[in-house]
């Protein structure tokens, strides 16, 4: 019911749909149940390939493109590999991620290039020469081309052996419930489990649908509704200033964890289902102390593969160490350090704001975390030296409060941009959020006036409040799930009970409300 | 089947069973208690709502469809002039699916002898996951209310909570939207003969089978209309709908091919350039139609009914 509305921006299937919850999903589970074993793989292929053509329609060649490259330049990169030719092996890489990498540049940020092409050649007052026409792009192009690329770079390395059922590399690619949003799985993590055509039992299934639910009612309770306050406030930002800015940063910010870590709910759920673990993609990114650990709580896969397969290999390349080794031969050990990760940051964190797509705001976002993260292990020395003089105040709950605090003011300001049509946008709001910030504006019912009434502040509060419980739970390594589940069977039930009815009746859907589409799918 | 399994199913059977009659329970406090605004109705229902406060079978023809509907056939001018009880249930943009749920809900309270379905609604179709999701959602509120008026618990009073019973207002003009805006229809003949066809969808053909379905089992004569719509219609559509009607054996009155008898001049009887009939639009419409029924349907005044105007 979350799912649908009768406007005429209703959406097409997506995770929160009743397509997908009520005919899809259903769908597939019994295909797949009263298909044998041997099948039961080819039932989710099928699945996942329909799925996607439901989403981007003739634009499915696409994955299936990188199924089919990815399998034979693993192939290729093998048996170079057995007869020991390097030069081969590595001419096969290259090729590999030169068509995977140079797809993604061509329908991704083709018009974006172009674009900023013609405003050089204007700066010249040339006549603009390229033609900027957006390129339709496949759904979950930025997720399915990194875990391909991920493939390749785990046959390079020689972490797995190339793969030689197409069928199976094809699942990896293109499992239904990770096409659109992630997680970004690794091969070897999920592709044989995917390919495994377990039963689904009753407990899977029961723990799959729990998790759905819940990852529903984070996004139809909590996102959805703040999306009238944000949409409101970033439509028309030059009306707002100060504290209503601020609130529309918060918001966007919770909006974005709930909707995301909600959609990775109901991902993780339809896998489940199915008896797959799907990599988590948050931890309880919220209770981060510093920047670069919330960076290890959100979006997890994310920034594991970041990390895994630019990160190492750049930190390691001969260049960096070389720059390295010769700054501390000069006695500038610190600065070697400073300079060796921001050669290896850098880039990782220009590609991490481009990932998300074609815009300064995003490539500004990245390079926010890049000076960041650089500050943070810049001000290690000095932040080691005070804890060593003040232990007690380095493990105080309230320095921990502090630095929480800190951290998410840091992550708010990121996510301002972030939300931002484009990094002028930002910066204008940016601005006005300082220039006019009026701590009056928290109760002269300013924050009243955009969309939201104290009923929706309510009920958005108390599911934010549960989600934190959920959380600090999490955080002290336990299983709520599993709580719940031995409960008397009333109380157990009445969770059960809230949650649905929660979504039933405090969910914006309907009437009055725009049907919001899933934010990272259309990164 | 083992034991265990028992059980789990018998447990599961009561968890959704508790579940539905707790959305059931959820249903009737958040239903409005009338269709008004204030009492909680979205603006597009109330006129076609009015049809639960006429007296129990007291209707012979019923009207669905999208707005061409309600703007073209006049329930007052069926009553005075040929004696006809009729209400129309259409609503803007009205989908087969809402469609084939109006009838089931109007068949609660009224035996009528035709309903008559405006054909504009089969082409009021966007791309069909957007349809199934809403025709999801529509099945959903005719089941449980609660799905569409869920928003309503911000402002429930003491009768939604006491479960208060449906108390409708009836509508003047029988959900007719009657309108005496003038904006001349200037582009000249639109109905040019053509072999060509624009099927329908999938998805409305579905729950229109449904509908002629229901109407066959309850004895009720459906027939297709469409009304006259310079904007919405062309020949390609006729023979789309003609097609369709001949395979489910249904009547089809196109009264864009009938201008002539109709007498309608598009300098007068338009309110948007041809998109929607005004009230003149709809008198010189209502009446052939009146006179249509009579004909081909037996139906009068005399045929036993309270008088319902």
């Amino acid at each position: 019911m979350p799912w649908c509305s009768g406007s005429d921006k209703g959406s097409r299937m997506a995770y929160h749909t009743a397509l997908y919850l009520v005919l899809f999903l259903p769908a597939v589970c019994l295909l797949y149940q009263l298909a044998g074993v041997r099948f039961r793989p080819w039932v989710l292929l099928g699945g996942s390939l329909v799925f996607y053509w439901c989403v981007s329609g003739a634009l499915v060649l696409y994955p299936l493109a990188a199924v089919l490259l990815i399998h034979d330049v693993g192939l290729w990169m093998e048996a170079a590999g057995k007869e020991k030719d390097e030069r081969q092996r590595k001419k096969a890489f290259v090729w590999g991620l030169a068509v995977l990498l140079g797809i993604l540049v061509w329908r991704k940020y083709g018009s974006f290039l172009a674009a900023n092409g013609n405003r050089v050649w204007r700066l010249f007052s040339l006549e603009p020469p390229f033609s900027v026409v957006p390129a339709l792009l496949p759904i979950g192009i930025s997720f399915y081309t990194l875990q391909a690329v991920g493939y390749l770079g785990d046959v390079w390395y020689k972490r797995i052996p190339a793969e030689r059922n197409v069928g199976r590399l094809g699942l990896f690619l293109t499992f239904f419930p990770c096409i659109m949003e992630g997680p970004i799985c690794r091969y070897g993590q999920t592709g044989h489990v995917l390919w495994e055509g377990r039963p689904i039992t009753w407990d899977n299934l029961t723990k799959g649908v729990q998790r759905i639910f819940w990852g529903l009612a984070k996004k139809m309770i909590v996102a959805d509704r703040l999306n009238i306050l944000v949409q409101t406030v970033y439509g028309k930002d030059e009306s707002y200033s100060g504290v209503v800015i601020g609130a529309a940063a918060c918001c966007y910010t919770i909006q974005l964890y709930m909707e995301f870590s909600g959609c990775m709910d109901m991902v993780a759920g339809s896998g489940e289902i199915f008896g797959i673990c799907l990599p988590e993609n948050f931890c309880q990114p919220f209770f981060s102390k510093t920047v670069p650990e919330f960076w290890r709580r959100w979006h997890i896969t994310l920034g594991a593969w970041f990390k895994d397969y630019m990160f190492y290999p750049i930190s390691m390349s001969p260049a960096l160490r070389g720059f390295g080794r010769r700054l501390s031969g000069k006695g500038r050990r610190r600065l070697a350090r400073l300079g060796m990760s921001a050669g290896a940051l850098f880039p990782v964190w220009l590609c991490n704001g481009l990932w998300h797509g074609p815009r300064w705001s995003f490539l500004f976002f990245g390079m926010y975390y890049f000076m960041l993260i650089l500050l943070s292990i810049g001000a290690e020395p000095w932040v080691e030296r005070w804890k060593a003089k003040y232990p007690v105040m380095g493990n105080h709950g309230v320095f921990a409060g502090v630095q929480i605090v800190r951290t998410w003011i840091l992550v708010v300001i990121g996510e301002l941009f972030f939300r931002a049509e484009g990094l002028r946008q930002g910066i204008r709001m940016f601005c006005s959020m300082i220039r006019g910030w009026r701590f009056s504006q928290l109760w002269d019912k300013s924050l009243l006036e955009l969309g939201l009434d104290r009923m929706d502040f309510v009920v958005i509060g108390v599911m934010v409040g549960a989600v934190f419980l959920v959380s600090v739970l999490n955080e002290r390594g336990r299983d709520v799930r599993q709580e719940i589940g031995r409960l008397p069977l009333p109380l157990r039930w009445g969770v059960y009970y809230g949650v649905l009815f929660g979504i039933c009746v405090f969910g914006a859907y309907g009437e009055g409300y725009v049907p919001v589409d899933l934010i990272y799918a259309n990164f | 089947m083992n034991k265990d399994r028992v059980v789990r199913l018998g447990r599961v059977a009561v968890f959704w069973g508790i579940f539905v009659f707790l959305l059931h329970g959820g249903s009737v406090v958040a239903a409005p208690k009338s269709n008004t605004v204030e009492a909680g109705m979205e603006g597009r229902d109330i006129p076609s709502a009015g049809v639960l406060a006429e007296p129990k079978d007291s209707l012979d023809v019923i009207v669905l469809g999208d707005s061409e509907g309600h703007s073209a056939i006049s329930p007052v001018v069926l009553w005075k002039e040929h004696g006809i009880s009729s209400f129309v249930c259409s609503q803007s943009g009205q989908r087969a699916v809402e469609a084939y749920y109006m009838l089931k809900k109007v068949l609660s309270v009224q035996k009528p002898k035709v309903v008559i379905l405006e054909t504009d609604l089969f082409y009021h179709s966007r791309e069909w996951q957007r349809e199934w999701n809403l025709a999801i959602e529509r099945t959903a509120r005719y089941y449980f209310p609660i799905v569409q008026y869920h928003n309503r618990w911000k402002r429930l009073t003491y009768r939604d909570w006491k479960g208060g019973s449906f108390e409708g207002r009836r509508d003047a003009n029988r959900g007719f939207l009657p309108s005496g805006d003038i904006r001349p229809y200037k582009g000249g003949p639109y109905m040019v003969k053509t072999e060509e066809k624009e099927a329908l969808k999938g998805t409305v053909t579905f729950w229109t089978d449904r509908l002629v379905e229901l109407c066959r089992k309850k004895g009720i004569q459906l027939l297709f209309v469409g009304t006259p719509t310079p904007k919405n219609w062309d020949y390609r559509r006729h023979n789309g709908v003609s097609d369709y009607a001949a395979r489910r054996k249904v009547p089809f009155l196109d009264m864009n091919l009938l201008e002539k008898e109709l007498n309608i001049d598009w300098e007068r009887d338009s309110r948007d350039e041809g998109d929607h009939l005004n009230t003149y639009g709809a008198e010189k419409v209502s009446r052939y139609l009146g006179d249509y029924l009579k004909e081909n349907y037996g139906l009068t005044s005399q045929t036993g009914r309270k008088r319902p105007v």
